[in-house]
């Protein structure tokens, strides 16, 4: 495995599971909690020093593990054509989920209240979390970050997802 | 995913002082896990790749690489 496939798994890793576990706190919270606004802004800004400090963290630990086993890591590091075709690849498929995202928002939020407008006149009693309001709107300047902050994430991770697979399946 | 690009890479590193995988990647610039890939033919090299590695296999291009002709469909006589 190519020290590029390894940080690929341990991005994949490190992203999928401090966004599960943010989304798993976040979304099902109720929408006025103390988590929704300034607070979860904070949260959302330490998780994200987390991850960074843990890939950090694990690129070194890596580069320590292979000067161990004898090889040798400034050579090791080298992009070559094939990663570089590798990046491009998974480059274009973050930004097309990335750019897929903004419109699925700007276009399924607007459409669903219209329905829920049209449909229900008062609408029906949902329940006031994070995830209805972001679903139901209107939305504000929290949950536009919400949004984006998923959209990043699922981009990011269609970019580890991508490497991995080129490396596995071949390019 | 393989490529249709096939190639005689392994058989021409042995041929040539039995070169390493890693060895042949320090020759021509590439990584060993590209070296790799292109021996399993998973992954079809660029053309300056492909000289290069023809070259440091003392091999012409057509010698190291190869492309199967397109099988043409046989016309039905009418």
């Amino acid at each position: 495995m190519s020290q590029h496939e390894r940080i690929s798994w341990v991005a994949l890793v490190v992203t999928g599971v401090v966004s599960v576990w943010y989304f798993a706190l976040v979304l099902p919270a109720p929408g006025d909690s103390h988590l929704f606004g300034v607070g979860m802004a904070v949260f959302a800004f330490i998780l994200i020093i987390t991850a960074i400090f843990v890939a950090i963290a694990s690129e070194l630990l890596l580069r320590w593990v292979q000067r161990r086993t004898g090889g040798d890591p400034s050579r090791r590091d080298q992009l070559d054509e094939r990663d570089r075709l590798i990046n491009l690849r998974a480059g274009r498929n973050a930004y097309v989920v990335l750019f897929g995202s903004v419109v699925l928002v700007l276009g399924l939020i607007p459409m669903i209240q219209m329905m829920r407008s049209f449909a229900w006149p008062g609408g029906p009693a949902l329940p006031n979390t994070v995830l209805v309001r972001m679903v139901t709107g209107p939305l504000d300047g929290p949950l536009i970050a919400q949004w984006l902050l998923l959209a990043l994430t699922l981009s990011d991770l269609c970019k580890y997802v991508t490497r991995i697979v080129s490396y596995r399946r071949g390019y | 995913m393989a490529t249709e690009v096939r190639n005689q890479v392994r058989r021409l590193r042995f041929e040539a002082g039995e070169l390493t995988q890693q060895q042949l990647a320090d020759l021509v610039g590439a990584t060993r896990q590209t070296i790799i890939a292109i021996e399993a033919g998973h992954y079809a090299p660029s053309l300056e790749l492909a000289f290069r590695i023809a070259r440091a296999l003392g091999k012409g291009i057509e010698e190291v690489f190869s492309y199967p002709a397109p099988r043409t469909q046989e016309r039905t006589p009418y």
